[in-house]
């Protein structure tokens, strides 16, 4: 007989047909363009509109990785600090992966990243879940603050590839298109039909290593520097 | 014959839309003088309650007049501006800048920009001046799609949007201006116990895909401002909201419970998780919005929800709930209860197995018994 535990919740993960949806979550202060970020990748195109986001909005795309259909859930989430600390739980549970934006023009939205990084730990203790940095707006050149050697160096030491990109800029819009694929890639060569928190960053095959590399070479125009990544 | 037939109902259609039609403008036009009249005789009562009737107070320019008198503002009552110092470094000033940048989709598509830029402006002032003004009241984002309403109704009269948002930031948006947002989710949390009196298994679906008040966090912190498209509708659903003063803070949670009700069935249909249930019911809100009358169907349920189940009977609802769960627990804690939920949780197969297992034991087991009887008569 099988007993599942009280709080079995299995279906949320493991689809029809194999299709898995991984659930990943989109931190940073309020304004650094993560709607925009997330918009960009789900709807192919930068919004001609955007407005502030209340509580959180969801934001979906399948991508077919190697014959497998794979679904990446984007928790868009209000970097208003009331709405983050009611919310907060529920952004962090069953999280397959943490995407932390910045924006390159605003020194203090980066500053704040060890706020949004500490948070994690606490809710997520001693997982070993992907987290990526996104640095934002770098369409803005003359108003950058934000210093690639610094943001790299704070990638490094929490562990994490730095991407710096553009959700705006048309013309680098497979750049953001090539972030979320190699965060696809990764949570879908992670131990599969698992509980999420097990599912190892850094665990990837030969396979995924060249895939990554071929990725790098496409991404590498743009500012990209992502030299942590399992090389 | 059916051709025929077919042909005169066709225009029996057409001379009723255009009777309808024709009939809707002139109880338009009575309507518009009965506001008008009930606004020189400052005969509140009478704007309340055309404010809450279908179509609510009809257009901006009666509006302008009925919501300062529904709210008792006495518009010649000019206040002081905030000091520009004093707003800059305002701990809520940044954040009320950037919304305000992000908030051009709530201007009419025609707008001039230089109009619409003078306009966001006021909007930066209107809300830093009722921040400064109540120090104890805090910025959420989604108070701007509140305002940027206040002001447009008012046509940029920066004073009065405002003298009326003063007024409704104290009373009915005073739960959502608390230092934290405890106060908000124990507030829309009442859209369960609603839930509970029309619709147990709407109530347990939304449960068990872990929605807490999420879906209608917008709806309601934004008195819909966020998610309506268009104009009209929203400024109807505001008349309504302001019209209001028994439970004030509450008939917004009515009308996103009447919203949600009106699809129960097929939102049950929908997979059991927060995404899924937060996509749909954005949708039946767009869907609403692009049919003006079911949604006016919705405020009507809403005010039936509204009269039905008083603050007072919602809590006694949950209150009963509790007890109800607080029971359960306890039943399921005992070892009856703790075997038959076991029992309940197995799945078909291992069911048919344990069934399986069970009969055979029982028929070796008589065979057995059998036996032993017949050998002991052999005996
Ligand atoms: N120049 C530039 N502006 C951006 C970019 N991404 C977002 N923005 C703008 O930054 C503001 C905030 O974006 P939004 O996605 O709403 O930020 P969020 O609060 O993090 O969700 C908006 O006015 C956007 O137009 C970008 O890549 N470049
Ligand atoms: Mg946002």
């Amino acid at each position: 007989m099988t007993l599942l535990p009280d709080n079995a919740q299995l279906p949320a993960l493991v689809h029809k047909h194999q299709k898995r949806t991984f659930k990943i979550i989109i931190i940073g202060d309020s304004n650094v363009g993560k709607t925009c970020l997330t918009f960009r990748f789900c709807a192919g195109r930068y919004p001609k509109k955007t407005e502030a986001t209340i509580g959180v909005d969801f934001r979906e795309r399948t991508l077919d990785i190697d014959g497998e259909q794979v679904t990446l859930q984007l928790w868009d989430t209000a970097g208003q600090e009331r709405f983050r600390k009611s919310l907060v739980q529920h952004y962090y549970r069953n999280v397959n992966a943490v995407v932390f934006v910045y924006d390159v023009t605003n020194q203090s939205s980066f500053d704040e990243l060890p706020l949004w990084i500490a948070e994690c730990d606490t809710q997520c203790p001693g997982s070993k879940i992907p987290r990526i940095l996104v640095g934002n707006k770098c369409d803005l050149a003359d108003k950058i603050v934000v210093k690639t050697n610094d943001a790299q160096r704070f990638a490094d030491q929490h562990n994490m590839p730095l991407f710096e990109t553009s959700a705006a800029d048309d013309s680098r819009s497979d750049h953001v298109e090539g972030i979320f694929l190699t965060l696809a890639h990764k949570l879908k060569n992670s131990k599969p039909m698992m509980s999420p928190s097990s599912s190892s960053w850094r665990s990837s095959s030969s396979e995924d290593r060249s895939r990554e590399v071929g990725l790098k070479i496409a991404l590498s125009g743009f500012r990209v520097s992502m030299t942590c990544f399992d090389l | 014959m059916t051709v025929q037939s077919s042909v005169s109902k066709n225009e029996e259609d057409v001379e009723g839309i255009s009777k309808g039609d024709a009939l809707d403008k002139e109880t338009q036009l009575a309507k518009f003088e009965r506001i008008r009249s009930a606004i020189r005789l400052n005969d509140v009562l009478a704007l309340k309650s055309a404010a809450a009737e279908p179509g609510g107070l009809v257009e901006d320019t009666l509006r302008k007049e009925s919501w300062p008198l529904i709210l008792k503002i006495d518009p010649d009552l000019v206040p002081e501006a905030s000091s520009q110092e004093e707003v800059e470094k305002h701990r809520y000033y940044q954040q009320v800048l950037m919304d305000v940048a992000r908030s051009i989709r709530r201007f009419p598509p025609s707008i001039a920009s230089e109009k619409r830029m003078n306009l966001q402006d006021k909007l930066v002032n209107v809300i830093m001046r009722v921040l400064v003004a109540n120090p104890d009241l805090h910025y959420y984002q989604g108070y701007h799609d509140i305002c940027v309403t206040v002001l447009l109704v008012v046509d940029g009269d920066e004073d009065l949007a405002f003298q009326i948002m003063n007024e409704i930031s104290r009373t009915r948006l005073r739960v959502f201006m608390e230092e934290t947002m405890k106060p908000t989710e124990c507030q829309l949390n009442y859209i369960y116990a609603i839930f509970q009196a029309e619709d147990p298994k709407l109530r347990k679906f939304l449960e068990r895909a872990e929605c807490r008040v999420i879906f209608c966090l917008s709806w309601c912190l934004t008195w819909f401002g966020h998610d309506l498209e268009n104009y009209s509708n929203l400024v109807r659903l505001y008349d309504l909201f302001l019209a209001n003063d028994e439970n004030q803070y509450l008939l917004p949670v009515y009308v996103a419970a009447a919203v949600v009700l009106s699809r129960s069935k097929s939102l049950q249909l929908q997979e059991c998780s927060l995404p899924s249930v937060h996509s749909y019911l954005r949708d039946v809100l767009i869907d609403l919005d692009n049919h003006p009358s079911e949604l006016e169907d919705c405020i009507f349920h809403a005010k039936k929800l509204h009269a039905l189940y008083p603050v007072e009977r919602l809590e006694q609802i949950e209150a009963e709930k509790r007890r109800q769960d607080e029971e359960y627990r306890r039943w399921r804690r005992s070892f009856l209860g703790m075997t038959l939920l076991r029992l309940k949780r197995v799945d078909w197969k291992s069911r048919g197995l344990a069934g399986a297992v069970l009969v055979l034991s029982v028929a070796i087991g008589y065979q057995m018994y059998r036996r032993s009887i017949t050998s002991i008569a052999e005996a």
